[in-house]
């Protein structure tokens, strides 16, 4: 069943064009992995997809369950089951996370028809979840990602990621900065989460992480385009030839 | 026809005729000198520096009567709203100390606390070394003005060694019979030496009167002596507000001064503690809530006069409509203060294209061995964190709620009392509540 499906996206920032063209079609239960030097536009289509305004979509479309995303609010999204992990989570001192949760939580269950949880019940669901990503209790009384380390900040993500349930998740750059304990944490806390439902679309600069989650389908982008897609064993290719090798292979058409 | 300076002087005639008859020749002649510097500074106008972005309007062109003696009335229930858990209650109401509604039972028997107009007589030799001397009436006209009419408020004496556990919330309650009335309020806070006290002036308007609060506070903390005195201004949406809050620290002295302002139409504060031993600590916080055409100046002094001081401010303001905000922070360090270590910090937030703040930090440093750092930012809600909020399903009117109840939450999180902290963040829910955005 096709769950997100991008045609043709042009993205522009301040006029400058930074996607040129993408087409990709994500099937629930599938995990896609992004991979692409730096400059490439990853992060670019992470954040178009999340909804975040200061990308100008200048042509194509991006559907998700059938309904046009560009058209809708990155509340109204995330209200659909779109959520980004952000390659720089933002630091917001002085509002608590267990607040904050609590209302996302919340603002989901209501959407879904579902009861919103009460304070205990809150505390019982959010302190199963942060065991899966190894987070000590004590995060629940600090400010969201203030005075975190990177490895703390990206698990916190990944800890949003299973509290709201999405069922497509975009991670951006999820494991860059982390050493190859904090990837296992991530990884592992993403695998438990795969199921037929879901998908994924995962961005990285580095094979590494694609070790642990085994990804469906590759895809290289530069400069804007997706230039080549395949199996696995693509990232294993790029991992041993580097990007260069496909400059070299498919040249881009102007 | 005489200018106002002169109304004023020509009232102080009337009444010194006879109305301070009873108080020690010492405190008239204070009086009477006060008036007199008085009618020599006149009001300030925009010529003068410390005054250059505030426009008094109205309060120098109106005459504002003393209170005229017809009481409102109140009941215990008009007071009910703004009860906080655990404190003792004193009530203030137009100008006038209200024995009925306060409740100083307890205390009498660990600290002195009494109408200040009273203390001026009773306790005049306690009063004689602070009072006219921590507010200076020389520089200040509205000290001035103050000094010579002072009427009213509260005289708090905490013997040396005497750890005052419940807070004292001092409720000064405007609602004025007449159109154009004045208060000279007056308090004086002496802490002795190892004592502890927590204070709170709270300043609340009940209806939509224009009228004229002209306080001033003089605060002591005696060698090793803890202070913490909580300022709530939530007054009429038209009233005037011209506040003198000034504290002198002995050694080892610690005195944290916060103040919370959302209301009035004008306000002006000046705040001031004097580092006056070694090693004395304070901390100094503000946050301002301000919306509409409200104008709120705040003029704060950190004066390190001896050595290992230490000193941490932080102001923050939010400002919408076309509201105006003036933060002029001066921090002092005198010669022989070696080693003082001053902080100071000033944010705000703007959220409409009309709300205007000036930010003015001023180091004055004299010795050569001290830290001090101070850093001002004004801006808008950042872009990028309501984005990421929003991410998450809240919708934007929750995300910026958020992302306002964070930025004052960083405030409120100093005052370490839940029963004070509950009852400003009501405030602040309500006035969040209230704006548009």
């Amino acid at each position: 069943m096709i769950m997100l499906e991008i045609k043709n996206l042009h993205v522009s920032v301040e006029g400058k064009p930074i996607l040129r063209g993408i087409n990709l079609t994500v099937n629930a239960g599938e995990l896609h992995a992004i991979m692409g030097p730096n400059g490439s536009g990853k992060t670019t289509l992470a954040q178009v997809i999340a909804g975040r305004d200061m990308y100008e979509v200048t042509n194509g479309e991006i559907i998700f369950d059938g309904k046009n995303l560009l058209n809708m609010t990155p509340e109204a999204r995330a209200l659909e089951g779109v959520f980004m992990s952000f390659q720089y989570p933002v630091v917001i001192p002085g509002v608590n996370i267990t607040y904050f949760l609590k209302i996302a939580v919340n603002a989901m269950r209501k959407h879904k028809g579902l009861e919103e949880l009460d304070a205990i019940d809150f505390l019982t669901f959010i302190k199963e979840k942060m065991r899966l990503v190894r987070m000590d209790e004590s995060y629940l009384s600090r400010s969201v990602n203030d005075g975190f380390s990177g490895g703390e900040k990206k698990r916190n993500e990944i800890l949003q990621m299973l509290v709201l349930e999405p069922r497509l998740s975009v991670l951006d750059e999820t494991d860059s900065g982390l050493d190859i304990d904090a990837v296992r944490i991530v990884a592992n806390g993403l695998n438990n989460f795969r199921s037929n439902e879901r998908g994924f679309l995962v961005i990285t600069h580095y094979q590494r992480i694609l070790d642990y989650i085994d990804p469906d389908y590759v895809h290289v982008l530069k400069n804007g385009r997706i230039i080549k897609s395949g199996g696995k064993n693509l990232a294993m290719e790029l991992e041993e030839k580097g990007y260069s090798w496909l400059e070299e292979e498919q040249p881009i058409e102007a | 026809m005489l200018n106002i300076v002169e109304q004023y002087a020509d009232e102080f005639r009337n009444l010194d005729n006879g109305h301070f008859s009873k108080e020690p020749v010492a405190i008239q002649n204070i009086r009477i000198s006060a008036m007199e510097r008085f009618t020599e500074l006149g009001f300030p106008n925009n010529k003068i520096e410390e005054w250059k972005n505030t426009n008094l309007g109205s309060l120098t062109k109106t005459l504002f009567k003393l209170p005229s003696g017809k009481q409102t009335q109140i009941t215990s229930e008009t007071i009910v709203p703004f009860s906080i858990e655990g404190t003792h209650r004193l009530v203030i109401l137009n100008g006038k100390y209200l024995p009925e509604l306060s409740n100083t039972d307890n205390l009498l028997t660990t600290l002195e606390i009494k109408n200040f107009s009273e203390a001026i007589i009773d306790n005049s030799s306690l009063l004689a070394p602070y009072l006219g001397k921590i507010a200076d009436y020389t520089n200040h006209p509205f000290v001035a003005l103050n000094t010579a009419f002072m009427d009213d408020g509260i005289f708090i004496h905490v013997p040396d060694g005497q750890v005052i556990e419940n807070p004292i919330h001092l409720l000064y309650i405007s609602s004025p019979t007449d159109e154009n009335t004045v208060f000279h309020l007056r308090n004086m806070i002496i802490v002795g030496v190892n004592s502890e006290i927590t204070i709170i002036e709270d300043y609340v308007g009940l209806d939509n009167k224009e009228y004229f609060t002209n306080v001033v506070t003089e605060m002591a903390a005696r060698e090793n002596g803890t202070i913490h005195h909580i300022k709530i201004q939530q007054e009429s949406t038209r009233a005037h507000h011209i506040s003198n809050l000034h504290v002198n620290q002995d050694n080892a002295s610690s005195v944290s001064l916060d103040s919370f302002i959302v209301g009035s139409s004008i306000t002006r504060n000046d705040i001031s503690a004097i580092l006056n031993g070694e090693g004395a600590d304070c901390k100094m916080n503000g946050l301002v809530l301000a919306k509409d055409s409200q104008h709120i100046d705040n003029h704060t002094i950190l004066d390190h006069a001896k050595p290992h001081g230490t000193s941490n401010e932080l102001f923050k303001g939010i400002y919408t409509d076309k509201a105006r905000g003036i933060f002029n922070g001066r921090i002092i360090v005198r010669k022989n203060a070696q080693k003082t270590d001053a902080r100071q910090t000033n944010k705000n937030l703007l959220l409409s294209d009309s709300a205007l703040v000036n930010s003015n930090p001023q180091l004055e440093i004299y010795a050569d061995d001290v830290k001090c750092t101070h850093g001002s930012t004004t801006g808008q809600l950042e872009e990028e964190a309501l984005f990421y909020l929003r991410t998450r399903g809240l919708d934007i009117r929750t995300a910026q709620a958020l992302l306002l109840h964070g930025f004052a939450d960083q405030i409120l999180n100093k005052i370490s009392n839940s029963a004070i902290k509950a009852y400003l963040e009501s405030i602040l829910s309500n006035w969040l509540s209230s704006i548009k955005t």
